[in-house]
């Protein structure tokens, strides 16, 4: 299951700083993706391009929900 | 929220709290290679949180991590704080710290303001936890995560009142009140008003003003209140560690009185960089700064006059007396 697989995937990122340099300072989506993609691959994790802009759409709503009030 | 990695908020920064069930909920961002050098902290973080990888990776934390956080990475001791009565220059004055590198500038956070004011939410907080957390939050921000050498924070205009905790919280620390002519002050308010400004923004407990009846004070009456409450509250609380920096002595005075009084000293070029700074607007970098006293003088109603004496003539009186003697000590001293 590809949810899975990006939820650890997530918890990799945050628990190393070199996993974060590669992607926090990418600004355009498209090329987010394809890094965050290809750095998942490379270790070992299945997710799809999906799973990640469910993620990002899912916490822009929660951040609007939250915050503008 | 899970087990927190403090490991992981190295490269993260608080931007925001929120209130869950009474408890407070800090919520991390990645600012990457980004300094604070925008007028607002606001700013910085929401153009921050708009990015893929905080879309992707924000999380947030009990605020307990801060404290852990503050053990194993603390960050710079604060250089100075800047408290000011708003509309007084203070947003210049930071924006002309910021200007410079070695210099990490915290203007009006949002997650500060939540703590100063979180007996509103949870009345259970302690002082003490609520001074280790202000401790910590303000370690978080001064990690120099660029070199940087020096911490300034400039507060919201109403934190004033909240200035026996802070000082509590931080004894050593030198600080400053900006301010400027009320009148001049108060026109500004009338022309784009301060949230802090429409009556129920602020609680009125919190300023220590009596809720007054809808309808029973004009916008301008119920602002030279809280202006009042703000400036009472700075005087009230002088102490040997604060210098009085009045808005016309802008914008030099932050390269030479406010530099003495944090103890740094400014080489040529930064005294060059911050007056080149000065040039541009600093709400609105993109434009070019313009004098604007004599346009807000000319503009004050007889009313407004009026106002201004009733409500802020005694404290400024006080605090334009004090600020001369300071002065006049120092140049005895020099």
């Amino acid at each position: 299951m590809t949810q899975a697989s990006f939820d650890e995937f997530r918890r990799a990122v945050l628990a190393d700083q070199a996993l974060q340099a590669k992607l926090r300072d990418i600004t355009d989506t498209a090329a987010f993706i394809e890094q965050a993609l290809a750095l998942g691959q490379a270790l070992g994790y299945a997710f799809t391009a999906e799973d990640i802009r469910n993620a990002m759409q899912a916490s822009r709503r929660a951040g609007i929900e939250r915050w503008v009030q | 929220m899970g087990a927190v990695n403090i490991a992981q908020l190295a490269d993260w920064t608080p931007a925001r709290i929120s209130w869950e069930r009474s408890a407070p909920v800090l919520h991390w961002c990645c600012l990457g290679r980004e300094r604070f050098v925008e007028p607002f902290f606001e700013q910085t973080i929401s153009k921050r949180l708009r990015v893929p990888f905080n879309l992707l990776f924000q999380h947030a934390t009990p605020l307990d991590a801060l404290v852990e956080l503050q053990a194993v990475d603390p960050g710079l001791p604060p250089t100075g704080f800047i408290f000011h009565m708003s509309r007084c220059g203070s947003t210049l004055a930071a924006q002309l710290l910021a200007a410079l590198p070695q210099n990490i500038v915290i203007s009006e956070a949002g997650p500060v303001d939540a703590l100063l004011r979180c007996g509103l939410h949870a009345p259970s907080i302690s002082r003490a936890q609520q001074i280790a957390w202000l401790q910590a939050l303000l370690s978080a921000y001064a990690r120099p995560h660029h070199g940087e050498k020096h911490f300034y924070v400039k507060f919201d205009s109403w934190h004033t009142l909240a200035l026996p905790l802070i000082q509590e919280a931080f004894p050593t620390v030198p600080w400053i009140f900006l301010y400027r002519d009320p009148v001049q002050v108060l026109v500004s308010h009338q022309r784009q008003r301060g949230a802090q400004m429409v009556p129920g923004q602020l609680p009125a407990e919190w300023l220590g003003l009596e809720a007054l009846p809808a309808g029973a004070a004009s916008l301008d009456e119920y602002c030279a209140r809280v202006l009042e409450r703000i400036c009472n509250a700075a005087s009230q609380h002088l102490n040997d560690r604060v210098r009085l920096i009045s808005y016309h002595q802008l914008p030099a005075a932050v390269w030479t009185e406010i530099a003495t009084h944090c103890g740094v000293e400014y080489s040529a070029a930064d005294c060059a960089a911050m007056h080149e700074t000065a040039h541009f607007d600093a709400k609105n970098p993109s434009l070019t700064f313009a004098p604007d006293t004599e346009n807000k003088e000319s503009v004050a109603s007889a009313d407004l006059r009026r106002l201004a004496d009733a409500r802020l003539l005694p404290v400024y009186t006080a605090l334009e007396a004090r600020r001369k003697l300071q002065k006049a000590r120092a140049g005895a001293q020099a």
